[in-house]
Protein backbone atom coordinates (compact mmCIF):
# COMPACT_ATOMS: atom_id res chain seq x y z
CA UNK A 1 0.00 0.00 0.00
CA UNK A 2 1.29 3.29 -0.96
CA UNK A 3 1.78 4.82 2.71
CA UNK A 4 1.34 8.68 1.74
CA UNK A 5 -1.81 8.45 0.50
CA UNK A 6 -3.11 6.37 3.05
CA UNK A 7 -2.04 8.51 5.54
CA UNK A 8 -3.60 11.74 2.84
CA UNK A 9 -6.62 9.71 2.35
CA UNK A 10 -7.05 9.18 6.38
CA UNK A 11 -6.50 12.78 7.20
CA UNK A 12 -9.10 13.94 4.88
CA UNK A 13 -11.97 11.36 5.65
CA UNK A 14 -13.66 13.40 8.07
CA UNK A 15 -13.70 16.18 4.89
CA UNK A 16 -14.93 13.40 2.91
CA UNK A 17 -17.75 12.38 4.67
CA UNK A 18 -19.39 15.62 5.04
CA UNK A 19 -18.99 16.03 1.33
CA UNK A 20 -16.44 19.00 1.78
CA UNK A 21 -13.83 17.58 -0.89
CA UNK A 22 -13.45 18.55 -4.18
CA UNK A 23 -14.41 16.55 -6.89
CA UNK A 24 -11.11 15.43 -7.94
CA UNK A 25 -10.01 14.62 -4.12
CA UNK A 26 -13.39 12.69 -3.96
CA UNK A 27 -12.59 10.13 -6.38
CA UNK A 28 -9.18 9.44 -4.98
CA UNK A 29 -10.44 8.85 -1.33
CA UNK A 30 -13.07 6.62 -3.06
CA UNK A 31 -10.78 4.58 -4.83
CA UNK A 32 -8.35 4.51 -1.51
CA UNK A 33 -11.66 3.81 0.88
CA UNK A 34 -12.43 0.73 -1.06
CA UNK A 35 -9.32 -1.31 -1.28
CA UNK A 36 -8.04 0.01 2.85
CA UNK A 37 -10.24 -2.11 5.48
CA UNK A 38 -9.09 0.55 8.32
CA UNK A 39 -10.17 3.59 6.16
CA UNK A 40 -13.70 1.81 5.45
CA UNK A 41 -13.07 1.16 8.91
CA UNK A 42 -13.36 4.50 9.49
CA UNK A 43 -15.00 5.83 7.20
CA UNK A 44 -18.06 3.64 9.13
CA UNK A 45 -17.51 4.91 12.31
CA UNK A 46 -17.24 8.73 11.33
CA UNK A 47 -20.75 7.91 9.16
CA UNK A 48 -22.28 7.41 12.55
CA UNK A 49 -21.16 10.97 13.65
CA UNK A 50 -22.47 12.34 10.64
CA UNK A 51 -25.88 10.52 10.92
CA UNK A 52 -26.77 11.78 14.38
CA UNK A 53 -25.54 15.50 12.67
CA UNK A 54 -28.52 14.45 10.26
CA UNK A 55 -30.64 13.78 13.03
CA UNK A 56 -30.00 16.89 14.77
CA UNK A 57 -31.23 19.09 11.66
CA UNK A 58 -34.37 16.87 11.39
CA UNK A 59 -37.50 18.67 10.91
CA UNK A 60 -41.05 17.50 9.57
CA UNK A 61 -41.64 17.72 5.76
CA UNK A 62 -44.54 19.73 4.46
CA UNK A 63 -47.46 17.46 4.31
CA UNK A 64 -48.36 17.76 0.70
CA UNK A 65 -44.86 16.02 0.25
CA UNK A 66 -46.02 12.48 1.31
CA UNK A 67 -47.99 12.00 -1.71
CA UNK A 68 -45.50 14.18 -4.29
CA UNK A 69 -42.64 12.06 -3.32
CA UNK A 70 -44.69 8.80 -3.52
CA UNK A 71 -46.30 8.49 -6.46
CA UNK A 72 -43.34 10.28 -8.29
CA UNK A 73 -41.59 6.72 -7.31
CA UNK A 74 -44.19 4.90 -8.17
CA UNK A 75 -43.81 6.27 -11.82
CA UNK A 76 -40.20 5.76 -11.90
CA UNK A 77 -40.87 1.95 -11.31
CA UNK A 78 -44.14 0.74 -11.10
CA UNK A 79 -45.07 -2.22 -9.38
CA UNK A 80 -47.00 -4.28 -11.27
CA UNK A 81 -50.31 -4.80 -9.69
CA UNK A 82 -51.77 -8.35 -11.47
CA UNK A 83 -49.62 -11.06 -11.05
CA UNK A 84 -48.19 -13.00 -14.19
CA UNK A 85 -49.53 -16.24 -12.45
CA UNK A 86 -52.73 -15.13 -10.57
CA UNK A 87 -53.67 -18.76 -9.41
CA UNK A 88 -49.79 -19.52 -8.27
CA UNK A 89 -49.39 -16.16 -6.23
CA UNK A 90 -52.68 -17.23 -4.76
CA UNK A 91 -51.62 -20.06 -3.96
CA UNK A 92 -48.49 -19.72 -1.86
CA UNK A 93 -50.24 -16.12 -0.10
CA UNK A 94 -52.72 -18.10 0.71
CA UNK A 95 -50.58 -20.46 2.57
CA UNK A 96 -48.63 -17.87 3.82
CA UNK A 97 -51.29 -16.40 5.79
CA UNK A 98 -53.07 -19.33 6.98
CA UNK A 99 -49.66 -20.32 8.32
CA UNK A 100 -48.69 -16.77 9.84
CA UNK A 101 -51.87 -17.25 11.74
CA UNK A 102 -50.71 -20.78 13.20
CA UNK A 103 -47.50 -19.64 14.57
CA UNK A 104 -49.18 -16.67 15.65
CA UNK A 105 -51.22 -18.80 18.11
CA UNK A 106 -48.44 -20.75 19.32
CA UNK A 107 -47.51 -20.68 22.88
CA UNK A 108 -43.59 -20.75 23.75
CA UNK A 109 -43.79 -24.38 24.74
CA UNK A 110 -45.72 -25.39 21.50
CA UNK A 111 -42.76 -23.09 19.43
CA UNK A 112 -40.45 -25.96 21.24
CA UNK A 113 -42.56 -29.09 20.87
CA UNK A 114 -40.94 -32.12 19.23
CA UNK A 115 -41.98 -32.77 15.46
CA UNK A 116 -40.72 -35.97 13.04
CA UNK A 117 -38.08 -34.84 11.23
CA UNK A 118 -37.20 -31.63 12.21
CA UNK A 119 -36.70 -31.59 16.02
CA UNK A 120 -39.16 -28.91 17.08
CA UNK A 121 -41.45 -26.96 15.62
CA UNK A 122 -39.08 -24.06 15.80
CA UNK A 123 -36.47 -25.63 14.21
CA UNK A 124 -39.10 -26.39 11.63
CA UNK A 125 -39.49 -22.94 10.88
CA UNK A 126 -36.51 -22.22 10.39
CA UNK A 127 -36.03 -25.08 7.93
CA UNK A 128 -38.84 -23.52 6.01
CA UNK A 129 -37.71 -20.08 6.17
CA UNK A 130 -33.99 -21.78 4.73
CA UNK A 131 -35.98 -23.35 1.68
CA UNK A 132 -37.84 -19.76 0.81
CA UNK A 133 -34.13 -18.23 0.70
CA UNK A 134 -32.29 -20.43 -1.41
CA UNK A 135 -34.95 -19.55 -3.59
CA UNK A 136 -35.20 -15.95 -2.75
CA UNK A 137 -31.31 -15.95 -3.52
CA UNK A 138 -32.04 -17.71 -6.92
CA UNK A 139 -34.48 -15.34 -8.54
CA UNK A 140 -31.96 -12.21 -7.12
CA UNK A 141 -33.73 -11.48 -3.88
CA UNK A 142 -31.58 -10.22 -0.88
CA UNK A 143 -31.59 -13.11 2.18
CA UNK A 144 -32.72 -11.36 5.35
CA UNK A 145 -29.75 -12.36 7.54
CA UNK A 146 -30.98 -10.72 10.67
CA UNK A 147 -32.08 -12.26 14.55
CA UNK A 148 -33.31 -15.51 14.62
CA UNK A 149 -32.78 -15.19 18.52
CA UNK A 150 -36.44 -15.02 19.48
CA UNK A 151 -39.33 -17.07 17.76
CA UNK A 152 -41.29 -13.94 17.15
CA UNK A 153 -38.10 -12.67 15.05
CA UNK A 154 -38.16 -15.95 13.23
CA UNK A 155 -41.83 -16.15 12.70
CA UNK A 156 -41.13 -12.49 11.13
CA UNK A 157 -38.28 -13.06 9.08
CA UNK A 158 -40.01 -15.97 7.80
CA UNK A 159 -43.11 -14.14 6.96
CA UNK A 160 -41.88 -10.75 5.57
CA UNK A 161 -39.24 -12.85 3.32
CA UNK A 162 -42.08 -15.15 2.06
CA UNK A 163 -44.36 -12.54 1.40
CA UNK A 164 -41.91 -10.65 -1.05
CA UNK A 165 -41.06 -13.77 -2.74
CA UNK A 166 -44.71 -14.50 -3.43
CA UNK A 167 -45.08 -10.47 -4.47
CA UNK A 168 -41.81 -10.82 -6.73
CA UNK A 169 -41.06 -13.98 -8.21
CA UNK A 170 -45.48 -14.42 -9.42
CA UNK A 171 -45.45 -10.83 -10.75
CA UNK A 172 -42.86 -11.64 -13.16
CA UNK A 173 -43.31 -13.98 -16.79
CA UNK A 174 -39.28 -14.21 -17.11
CA UNK A 175 -38.32 -14.96 -14.01
CA UNK A 176 -41.49 -17.64 -13.62
CA UNK A 177 -39.39 -19.70 -16.44
CA UNK A 178 -36.15 -19.01 -14.99
CA UNK A 179 -34.14 -22.47 -14.14
CA UNK A 180 -33.66 -22.44 -10.53
CA UNK A 181 -32.82 -24.77 -7.55
CA UNK A 182 -35.63 -26.89 -6.51
CA UNK A 183 -36.24 -28.10 -2.75
CA UNK A 184 -36.16 -31.74 -1.62
CA UNK A 185 -34.07 -34.59 0.08
CA UNK A 186 -31.69 -34.98 -3.85
CA UNK A 187 -30.23 -31.81 -5.91
CA UNK A 188 -32.98 -31.11 -7.89
CA UNK A 189 -33.27 -27.64 -10.68
CA UNK A 190 -36.52 -26.36 -12.57
CA UNK A 191 -38.28 -23.06 -13.44
CA UNK A 192 -39.17 -20.93 -10.57
CA UNK A 193 -43.04 -21.34 -11.85
CA UNK A 194 -42.10 -25.08 -10.34
CA UNK A 195 -40.35 -23.76 -6.80
CA UNK A 196 -43.30 -21.55 -6.27
CA UNK A 197 -45.77 -24.23 -6.55
CA UNK A 198 -42.96 -26.29 -3.69
CA UNK A 199 -43.10 -22.81 -1.61
CA UNK A 200 -46.78 -23.37 -1.34
CA UNK A 201 -46.64 -26.59 -0.77
CA UNK A 202 -44.27 -27.30 1.88
CA UNK A 203 -45.62 -23.84 3.37
CA UNK A 204 -49.08 -26.27 3.91
CA UNK A 205 -47.20 -29.17 4.94
CA UNK A 206 -45.49 -27.70 7.70
CA UNK A 207 -48.57 -25.62 8.53
CA UNK A 208 -50.29 -29.14 9.07
CA UNK A 209 -47.79 -30.59 10.84
CA UNK A 210 -47.93 -27.74 13.93
CA UNK A 211 -51.98 -28.34 13.31
CA UNK A 212 -50.85 -32.29 14.19
CA UNK A 213 -48.93 -30.54 17.61
CA UNK A 214 -51.28 -28.37 18.59
CA UNK A 215 -54.31 -30.54 18.09
CA UNK A 216 -55.79 -28.89 15.30
CA UNK A 217 -57.45 -30.44 12.57
CA UNK A 218 -56.29 -30.73 9.25
CA UNK A 219 -56.51 -28.06 6.64
CA UNK A 220 -56.77 -29.27 3.06
CA UNK A 221 -55.29 -26.20 0.43
CA UNK A 222 -57.80 -24.53 -1.49
CA UNK A 223 -58.60 -27.27 -4.95
CA UNK A 224 -56.49 -24.74 -7.74
CA UNK A 225 -53.55 -25.38 -5.49
CA UNK A 226 -53.91 -29.33 -4.84
CA UNK A 227 -53.65 -29.11 -8.22
CA UNK A 228 -50.52 -27.30 -8.83
CA UNK A 229 -49.01 -29.86 -6.40
CA UNK A 230 -50.00 -33.41 -7.91
CA UNK A 231 -49.64 -30.90 -11.73
CA UNK A 232 -45.55 -30.63 -10.36
CA UNK A 233 -45.42 -34.17 -9.09
CA UNK A 234 -46.44 -35.35 -11.92
CA UNK A 235 -44.02 -33.92 -14.26
CA UNK A 236 -41.49 -34.80 -11.75
CA UNK A 237 -41.80 -38.81 -11.09
CA UNK A 238 -40.58 -39.84 -14.90
CA UNK A 239 -36.71 -38.08 -13.56
CA UNK A 240 -37.12 -39.03 -10.09
CA UNK A 241 -38.23 -42.80 -10.79
CA UNK A 242 -34.89 -43.10 -12.94
CA UNK A 243 -32.87 -41.91 -9.54
CA UNK A 244 -34.25 -44.04 -7.59
CA UNK A 245 -33.16 -46.78 -10.04
CA UNK A 246 -37.33 -47.56 -10.39
CA UNK A 247 -37.96 -46.76 -13.81
CA UNK A 248 -38.95 -49.04 -16.70
CA UNK A 249 -38.84 -48.21 -20.03
CA UNK A 250 -41.57 -47.97 -22.32
CA UNK A 251 -44.17 -48.33 -19.48
CA UNK A 252 -46.53 -45.31 -18.80
CA UNK A 253 -48.72 -45.34 -15.80
CA UNK A 254 -52.30 -43.30 -15.70
CA UNK A 255 -53.10 -41.45 -12.68
CA UNK A 256 -56.40 -40.41 -12.00
CA UNK A 257 -57.00 -38.28 -9.02
CA UNK A 258 -60.41 -37.39 -7.93
CA UNK A 259 -61.69 -35.46 -5.12
CA UNK A 260 -61.85 -31.69 -4.05
CA UNK A 261 -59.75 -31.33 -7.54
CA UNK A 262 -59.74 -33.83 -10.12
CA UNK A 263 -57.06 -34.63 -12.98
CA UNK A 264 -55.83 -37.13 -15.28
CA UNK A 265 -51.83 -37.52 -16.28
CA UNK A 266 -50.58 -40.02 -18.59
CA UNK A 267 -47.13 -40.52 -16.38
CA UNK A 268 -44.20 -42.33 -18.63
CA UNK A 269 -42.11 -44.31 -15.94
CA UNK A 270 -38.79 -43.28 -17.35
CA UNK A 271 -37.67 -40.09 -18.43
CA UNK A 272 -36.57 -41.37 -22.05
CA UNK A 273 -40.01 -42.93 -22.85
CA UNK A 274 -43.06 -40.93 -24.89
CA UNK A 275 -46.44 -41.69 -23.17
CA UNK A 276 -48.32 -44.53 -24.94
CA UNK A 277 -51.06 -47.09 -23.74
CA UNK A 278 -51.00 -47.78 -19.62
CA UNK A 279 -49.64 -50.91 -18.25
CA UNK A 280 -51.21 -49.38 -14.79
CA UNK A 281 -54.06 -47.07 -13.77
CA UNK A 282 -53.68 -45.51 -10.48
CA UNK A 283 -56.71 -43.63 -8.64
CA UNK A 284 -56.84 -42.02 -5.86
CA UNK A 285 -57.92 -38.73 -4.21
CA UNK A 286 -55.74 -35.56 -5.35
CA UNK A 287 -55.51 -34.38 -1.45
CA UNK A 288 -53.96 -37.74 -0.17
CA UNK A 289 -52.21 -37.87 -3.22
CA UNK A 290 -50.70 -34.36 -2.34
CA UNK A 291 -49.88 -35.98 1.08
CA UNK A 292 -47.96 -38.84 0.12
CA UNK A 293 -45.79 -36.19 -2.31
CA UNK A 294 -44.95 -35.01 1.06
CA UNK A 295 -44.30 -38.27 2.36
CA UNK A 296 -46.85 -37.75 4.93
CA UNK A 297 -48.08 -40.89 3.87
CA UNK A 298 -46.74 -44.21 4.05
CA UNK A 299 -46.75 -45.70 0.25
CA UNK A 300 -47.23 -48.81 1.58
CA UNK A 301 -50.54 -48.57 3.25
CA UNK A 302 -51.68 -45.64 0.58
CA UNK A 303 -55.29 -45.80 0.18
CA UNK A 304 -55.65 -46.38 -3.66
CA UNK A 305 -57.09 -48.65 -6.55
CA UNK A 306 -54.59 -49.77 -9.45
CA UNK A 307 -55.42 -51.55 -12.31
CA UNK A 308 -52.56 -53.05 -14.29
CA UNK A 309 -49.30 -54.07 -13.15
CA UNK A 310 -49.20 -53.72 -9.51
CA UNK A 311 -45.37 -53.52 -9.33
CA UNK A 312 -45.71 -50.73 -11.43
CA UNK A 313 -48.01 -48.73 -9.54
CA UNK A 314 -46.05 -49.87 -6.06
CA UNK A 315 -42.85 -48.02 -7.73
CA UNK A 316 -45.15 -44.83 -8.81
CA UNK A 317 -46.51 -44.72 -5.35
CA UNK A 318 -42.74 -45.23 -3.57
CA UNK A 319 -41.44 -42.70 -5.67
CA UNK A 320 -44.13 -40.06 -5.48
CA UNK A 321 -43.15 -40.10 -1.60
CA UNK A 322 -39.36 -39.30 -1.92
CA UNK A 323 -40.42 -36.05 -3.68
CA UNK A 324 -41.36 -33.67 -0.96
CA UNK A 325 -39.35 -31.00 0.48
CA UNK A 326 -37.72 -31.72 3.96
CA UNK B 1 -16.24 -4.22 10.10
CA UNK B 2 -19.33 -3.55 12.42
CA UNK B 3 -18.06 -1.16 14.53
CA UNK B 4 -21.34 0.27 16.12
CA UNK B 5 -24.19 -2.61 16.28
CA UNK B 6 -27.54 -0.77 16.33
CA UNK B 7 -30.28 -2.70 18.23
CA UNK B 8 -30.78 -6.14 16.69
CA UNK B 9 -34.56 -4.98 16.15
CA UNK B 10 -33.04 -2.07 13.68
CA UNK B 11 -31.29 -3.54 11.62
CA UNK B 12 -33.44 -6.49 11.14
CA UNK B 13 -35.85 -3.83 10.53
CA UNK B 14 -33.27 -2.07 7.56
CA UNK B 15 -32.95 -5.94 6.29
CA UNK B 16 -36.40 -6.05 5.96
CA UNK B 17 -37.27 -3.00 4.12
CA UNK B 18 -34.52 -3.68 1.93
CA UNK B 19 -35.85 -7.16 0.86
CA UNK B 20 -39.80 -5.84 0.68
CA UNK B 21 -38.46 -2.57 -1.46
CA UNK B 22 -36.85 -5.18 -4.05
CA UNK B 23 -39.60 -7.11 -4.28
CA UNK B 24 -41.83 -4.03 -5.33
CA UNK B 25 -43.40 -3.98 -2.06
CA UNK B 26 -44.32 0.06 -2.34
CA UNK B 27 -46.22 0.29 1.46
CA UNK B 28 -42.21 -0.13 2.09
CA UNK B 29 -41.40 2.79 0.85
CA UNK B 30 -44.56 4.38 2.46
CA UNK B 31 -42.94 3.45 5.70
CA UNK B 32 -39.59 4.42 5.03
CA UNK B 33 -40.81 7.87 4.16
CA UNK B 34 -42.92 8.05 7.41
CA UNK B 35 -39.94 7.11 9.29
CA UNK B 36 -36.86 8.75 7.90
CA UNK B 37 -38.17 11.84 5.89
CA UNK B 38 -37.67 14.25 8.82
CA UNK B 39 -34.06 13.41 8.97
CA UNK B 40 -34.03 13.93 4.95
CA UNK B 41 -36.01 16.94 4.48
CA UNK B 42 -34.78 18.34 7.86
CA UNK B 43 -31.65 17.90 6.44
CA UNK B 44 -31.75 18.99 2.89
CA UNK B 45 -33.68 22.07 4.35
CA UNK B 46 -31.30 23.18 6.65
CA UNK B 47 -28.17 22.77 4.03
CA UNK B 48 -30.06 24.36 1.07
CA UNK B 49 -31.99 26.82 3.63
CA UNK B 50 -34.70 26.68 0.43
CA UNK B 51 -38.08 24.84 1.16
CA UNK B 52 -38.27 24.00 -2.76
CA UNK B 53 -35.10 22.98 -3.11
CA UNK B 54 -35.23 20.78 0.02
CA UNK B 55 -38.45 19.19 -1.64
CA UNK B 56 -36.80 18.08 -4.65
CA UNK B 57 -33.86 16.47 -2.95
CA UNK B 58 -36.53 14.72 -0.46
CA UNK B 59 -38.23 13.48 -3.53
CA UNK B 60 -34.75 12.58 -4.92
CA UNK B 61 -33.46 10.49 -2.02
CA UNK B 62 -36.84 8.56 -1.74
CA UNK B 63 -36.82 8.18 -5.84
CA UNK B 64 -33.10 7.05 -5.60
CA UNK B 65 -33.63 4.68 -2.79
CA UNK B 66 -37.01 2.73 -4.38
CA UNK B 67 -35.12 2.60 -7.81
CA UNK B 68 -31.82 1.13 -6.43
CA UNK B 69 -32.37 -0.59 -3.11
CA UNK B 70 -29.42 -3.06 -3.14
CA UNK B 71 -27.57 -0.03 -3.36
CA UNK B 72 -28.60 0.24 0.15
CA UNK B 73 -25.67 -2.52 2.68
CA UNK B 74 -27.01 -3.22 5.86
CA UNK B 75 -23.36 -4.00 6.78
CA UNK B 76 -22.13 -0.74 6.48
CA UNK B 77 -24.15 0.79 8.59
CA UNK B 78 -27.98 1.82 9.33
CA UNK B 79 -31.09 2.63 6.40
CA UNK B 80 -31.23 6.45 7.96
CA UNK B 81 -28.04 6.39 7.82
CA UNK B 82 -27.33 5.69 3.94
CA UNK B 83 -30.60 8.14 2.97
CA UNK B 84 -29.23 10.79 4.89
CA UNK B 85 -25.50 10.57 3.32
CA UNK B 86 -27.86 10.67 -0.10
CA UNK B 87 -29.59 13.81 1.14
CA UNK B 88 -26.69 15.59 1.91
CA UNK B 89 -24.71 14.69 -1.25
CA UNK B 90 -27.68 16.15 -3.25
CA UNK B 91 -27.94 18.82 -1.08
CA UNK B 92 -24.63 20.34 -0.85
CA UNK B 93 -24.63 19.94 -5.01
CA UNK B 94 -27.90 21.70 -5.27
CA UNK B 95 -25.69 24.39 -3.01
CA UNK B 96 -22.94 24.66 -5.34
CA UNK B 97 -24.29 24.71 -8.08
CA UNK B 98 -26.70 27.65 -6.87
CA UNK B 99 -23.84 29.72 -6.06
CA UNK B 100 -22.11 28.72 -9.49
CA UNK B 101 -25.78 30.14 -11.48
CA UNK B 102 -25.67 33.11 -9.04
CA UNK B 103 -21.73 33.75 -9.95
CA UNK B 104 -21.42 34.54 -6.49
CA UNK B 105 -17.54 34.75 -5.00
CA UNK B 106 -16.63 31.44 -3.78
CA UNK B 107 -16.69 32.83 -0.06
CA UNK B 108 -19.92 34.26 -0.30
CA UNK B 109 -22.53 31.89 1.43
CA UNK B 110 -21.93 32.78 5.20
CA UNK B 111 -23.68 30.88 7.81
CA UNK B 112 -25.53 31.28 10.89
CA UNK B 113 -23.68 30.79 13.83
CA UNK B 114 -25.84 28.81 15.72
CA UNK B 115 -28.72 26.04 13.90
CA UNK B 116 -32.35 27.88 14.79
CA UNK B 117 -33.65 25.61 17.10
CA UNK B 118 -36.68 27.64 18.11
CA UNK B 119 -37.76 27.82 14.82
CA UNK B 120 -37.96 23.97 14.21
CA UNK B 121 -40.92 21.83 14.96
CA UNK B 122 -39.56 18.98 16.12
CA UNK B 123 -38.62 18.15 19.50
CA UNK B 124 -37.40 14.71 19.36
CA UNK B 125 -35.53 13.93 21.99
CA UNK B 126 -32.52 12.60 20.47
CA UNK B 127 -32.41 15.81 17.89
CA UNK B 128 -32.25 17.66 20.67
CA UNK B 129 -29.73 16.17 22.43
CA UNK B 130 -27.40 16.05 19.95
CA UNK B 131 -27.77 19.55 19.29
CA UNK B 132 -27.09 19.95 22.41
CA UNK B 133 -23.32 17.91 21.77
CA UNK B 134 -22.85 20.19 18.79
CA UNK B 135 -23.43 23.07 19.78
CA UNK B 136 -21.38 22.36 23.47
CA UNK B 137 -18.52 21.97 20.80
CA UNK B 138 -16.02 25.07 21.22
CA UNK B 139 -16.27 27.30 18.97
CA UNK B 140 -13.50 27.05 16.31
CA UNK B 141 -14.73 23.54 16.21
CA UNK B 142 -18.71 24.29 16.04
CA UNK B 143 -18.21 27.09 13.45
CA UNK B 144 -16.11 24.28 10.90
CA UNK B 145 -19.38 21.91 11.42
CA UNK B 146 -21.84 24.81 10.55
CA UNK B 147 -19.74 25.84 7.73
CA UNK B 148 -19.29 22.95 6.01
CA UNK B 149 -21.69 20.36 6.89
CA UNK B 150 -24.45 22.34 7.73
CA UNK B 151 -23.99 24.98 4.91
CA UNK B 152 -22.38 23.10 2.02
CA UNK B 153 -18.87 24.57 1.74
CA UNK B 154 -15.77 22.94 0.70
CA UNK B 155 -12.90 23.07 3.28
CA UNK B 156 -11.62 25.62 0.63
CA UNK B 157 -14.68 27.55 1.18
CA UNK B 158 -14.89 27.33 4.97
CA UNK B 159 -11.39 28.39 5.11
CA UNK B 160 -11.81 31.69 2.84
CA UNK B 161 -15.53 32.36 5.01
CA UNK B 162 -13.40 31.40 8.53
CA UNK B 163 -10.28 33.03 7.34
CA UNK B 164 -8.11 29.87 8.36
CA UNK B 165 -6.50 28.08 6.54
CA UNK B 166 -7.47 24.95 4.77
CA UNK B 167 -5.39 22.73 6.43
CA UNK B 168 -6.70 23.61 9.37
CA UNK B 169 -10.55 23.22 8.57
CA UNK B 170 -9.45 19.37 8.14
CA UNK B 171 -7.65 19.45 10.76
CA UNK B 172 -10.44 21.26 13.13
CA UNK B 173 -12.86 19.09 11.22
CA UNK B 174 -11.52 15.27 12.71
CA UNK B 175 -11.47 17.10 15.89
CA UNK B 176 -15.09 18.23 15.95
CA UNK B 177 -16.37 14.62 14.55
CA UNK B 178 -14.21 12.92 17.25
CA UNK B 179 -15.00 14.83 20.32
CA UNK B 180 -18.68 14.53 18.83
CA UNK B 181 -18.79 10.87 18.50
CA UNK B 182 -16.79 10.78 22.02
CA UNK B 183 -19.67 12.85 23.56
CA UNK B 184 -22.17 10.73 22.13
CA UNK B 185 -20.76 7.65 23.10
CA UNK B 186 -20.63 9.03 26.74
CA UNK B 187 -24.51 9.96 26.75
CA UNK B 188 -24.87 6.65 24.97
CA UNK B 189 -26.81 7.91 22.05
CA UNK B 190 -23.62 5.51 20.26
CA UNK B 191 -22.63 2.91 21.10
Amino acid sequence: MDERLHREVKEALAAWVVDACPAEETSRIVAHAESCPACATEVDRLRIVTDQLAVAAQAPPPPDLRDAVLSAALRVRTPSVVPANAPLADAYADQIDRLDRVLASLTSAQWNAPVARHGSVRQMVAHLAGNDAMLAADVGLPTITGAQATAGQLHRQWRVQAQALARYTSSREALLRREVRLAGTRPARGPAHAALVQRGFETWIHADDIRTVTGGPAEPPRPHQLKLIADLGASLLPRALRAAGRSHRDRTARLILTGAASGEWSIPLDPETTPGPPAVTVRADMEDFCRLLANRHDPRTFPHQAEGDPALAADLLFVTATLGCD
Amino acid sequence: VVLVQMPRSAAARDEEFRLRLAADDDSALHEVYDLFSPVVYGLAARVTANTEAARDVTQEVFIDLWSRPLAFDPKRGSLRSWLAMLAHRRAVDWVRREVHRRRLPEAAPGFDRLPTVEDEVVAADVARCVRGVVEGLPPPLLDVIECTYYHGNTCRQAAVVLGIPEGTVKSRLRRALACIGDELQRKGLIS
